[in-house]
């Protein structure tokens, strides 16, 4: 697999087939990172477009090309901040015309799935974004390094501490029915 | 221990399940991307580098760069280095919260009425949800040498919805429910939007940087037109500040058929998120007017079930309500036509000489149909689910919905408004009670969505 940084260039000279690959390689993490603020999957499909449209524009400001993950998951995280800022705008603004504020439901996926998605939400956002990398990325130590600059150890550590935090929350959860 | 083995087993199972709608991949957004980087490519990306004259210079060049670099890096957050181009600008004035654009329209008489061009302002304010004030202008020609130009305004402050005709000396004015008004303000919100624009197919390229107001802009050129016989070419321009990607300026330029151009319209002012008086979208009547004041529709809640555009022939018609956008790749259309001819067996197929299809470079992506309501009734309503197969409805510009019958054929484009989640719940709530019979269905937004998805899974393979 082509190295990030390598891709990253060619991507800055304008090679579309590059940008595509970064596409492929990270449109699902950033979209995972964008759920997470939007709580909607079409809403956060929107996004992504958004958020590779500016990175990859953009990519000729990237003074470290292998940190192109890391750039990515910054990006993705100030869209889902200003996405958050824009809804809580958009609830003051259309409070007169809606019963309750303008909550978005998650698309709606069988009820385990559900609740696996939000107690991810409820990680802390680095914890998050590791188990994000985990499942999503194919060079996941890789990734974590430049989406959270860990070590491999580091990383594994983080993710063993989310998984703990999901076992207890979910498992219990199952255990209760 | 095996206890323990079991547990986090599960858990990565289920962990593993929960990503798979992430990984989903999503139709023609790879595509829309790398189309959209393409046309934003700067333009000086393609200049020719210029010869060196040697070191010197250069190593001056360089070191002065590197200064600045490290300056701005230190001084500027990363994230304000980012910049905005002109693909998702429909979308950035979606969710803006006001709109202010000032400018004025040329008006060219025919050639035999023979006068100068009219130069007249035009103004157009929206401060969402619910209020809104345009100015309009008709020309008439009561003789051939003459022409009159008729302007009027309407405006409306989220109660009260007022028309005045400046010719006419007349002044209509009546009560607006919350959702009547929402629904209008949207309405001439997305459509002077995708007016700014021009038409979906309009492809943009940027042709260099000019400072407005301080600010210095990119300026994106996009020529359009020759949709028909009857329509000429134009050129549209528009100024976007890079920084907020808010367009400033904008000008319409006409084609002649000699190859020169003359200037249509020119919006010298766009301003979004500006502060604007409630009092801007109030209006009284002059005391020389003749006023009418209409009765209210009903509730807070209910709609105007007045269509919003029409085509007439003979005693054929084709009248559109609204559409709305209801999931990305598919939207509600609310429509009616005149009864189509009886087959031999005495059944009709409304369907008859009807299609949705897009604009443009789109118009050959498939777009399925499904009926949501079947009035059967020239005078009642319709309400269709129009979706498109191979990725979302385009960001600007709409559906085009089409009638050949004789005597009509009738085109015209309708632009499926978007709306917040729980807002789009109301107005469909709205919707189905102003224009479906009391025993026609009550169709929630998440039955449509439903409904839209199997339309894209069972449409026929190409």
């Amino acid at each position: 697999m082509e190295e990030d940084a390598e891709l990253a260039r060619r991507a800055a000279r304008g090679d579309r087939e590059a940008a595509g690959e970064i596409y492929d390689r990270y449109a699902p993490l950033v979209r995972a990172i964008l759920l997470d603020a939007t709580g909607s999957l079409a809403e956060a499909n929107e996004l992504v477009q958004q958020v590779f449209l500016r990175a990859l524009g953009a990519l000729g400001q990237l003074r470290q090309p292998e940190g192109l993950c890391g750039w990515l998951v910054g990006i993705a995280r100030r869209e889902g901040a200003e996405y958050r800022r824009q809804a809580a705008r958009r609830r003051k603004r259309f409070a007169p015309l809606v019963d309750e504020p303008p909550q978005r439901a998650c698309d709606p996926p069988p009820e385990v799935i559900d609740e696996v998605r939000r107690a991810v939400r409820q990680l802390p956002e680095r914890e998050r974004i590791a188990v994000h990398v985990h499942y999503l990325c194919g060079e996941p130590v890789e990734s974590a390094r430049g989406a959270l600059g860990l070590s491999p150890s580091g990383f594994y550590k983080l993710l063993e501490r989310a998984r703990q935090r999901l076992r207890a929350k979910l498992l219990k959860t199952e255990g209760k029915r | 221990m095996n206890a323990n083995h079991d547990e986090l087993v599960q858990l990565d199972e289920m962990l593993a399940r929960s990503y798979e709608p992430v990984r989903e991949p999503v139709a023609g957004q790879r595509e829309a991307i790398l189309a959209a980087l393409s046309l934003a490519q700067p333009a000086d990306r393609a200049r020719p580098r210029r010869a060196w004259n040697g070191p010197l210079p250069w190593l001056a060049t360089a070191a002065c760069l590197a200064v600045a670099a490290a300056a701005v890096a230190l001084l500027v957050p990363s994230s304000a280095r980012l910049v905005y181009g002109i693909e998702a600008v429909p979308k950035r004035l979606a969710e803006v919260t006001t709109i202010r654009q000032r400018g004025y329209r040329m008006i060219y008489p025919r050639e035999e009425a023979n006068g100068p061009p009219i130069r007249v302002p035009i103004e157009y304010l929206v401060k969402r949800p619910d209020k809104f004030r345009l100015t309009t202008y008709g020309v008439s020609y009561p003789s051939d040498a003459l022409m009159i130009v008729n302007r009027g305004i309407i405006v409306c402050d989220g109660s009260t919805e007022s028309w005045i005709s400046e010719t006419h000396k007349t002044f209509v004015t009546r009560p607006i429910g919350l959702l009547d008004a929402w629904i209008k303000t949207e309405t001439h919100a997305q459509n002077h939007l995708a007016e700014l624009l021009g038409p979906p197919e309009v492809p943009y390229k940027k042709i260099g940087t000019e400072t407005i107001g301080g600010r210095e802009c990119d300026v994106y050129e996009g020529r359009f037109g020759s949709r028909s016989a009857f329509q000429d070419a134009f050129i549209s321009k528009l100024w976007l500040d890079p920084a907020t990607g808010y367009p400033v300026r904008s000008t319409q330029d006409e084609v002649l058929p000699d190859g020169s151009t003359r200037r249509v319209r020119e919006l010298e002012e766009i301003a979004v998120d500006v502060s604007l008086d409630d009092k801007l979208f109030q209006m009284s009547a002059p005391e020389d007017y003749q006023t009418t004041t209409v009765a209210a529709l009903g509730d807070a809640t209910a709609l105007d079930s007045q269509y919003t555009s029409a085509g007439y022939g003979g005693d054929k018609k084709l009248e559109f309500w609204h559409a709305l956008r209801i999931t990305d790749n598919a939207a509600l259309v609310v429509w009616r036509r005149s009864k189509p001819e009886e087959k031999d067996d005495g059944t009709s197929d409304w369907l008859a000489g009807v299609t949705f299809s897009l604009l443009g470079d789109d118009r050959k992506r498939p777009v399925q149909h499904d009926w949501l309501y079947q009035s059967r009734s020239p005078d009642v309503w319709n309400w269709s689910l129009v979706a498109v197969a191979d990725g979302p409805l385009p960001d600007r510009g709409g559906v085009c919905l089409e009638l050949k019958t004789k005597p009509l054929v009738s085109r015209m484009e309708v632009i499926p408004l978007r709306f917040p989640e729980r807002g789009l719940e109301r107005i469909i709530e709205a919707a189905a009670r102003a224009t479906l019979p009391d025993d026609g269905p009550r169709l929630k937004l998440e039955h449509l969505r439903a409904l839209a998805g199997q339309l894209l899974r069972n449409r026929p393979n190409p």
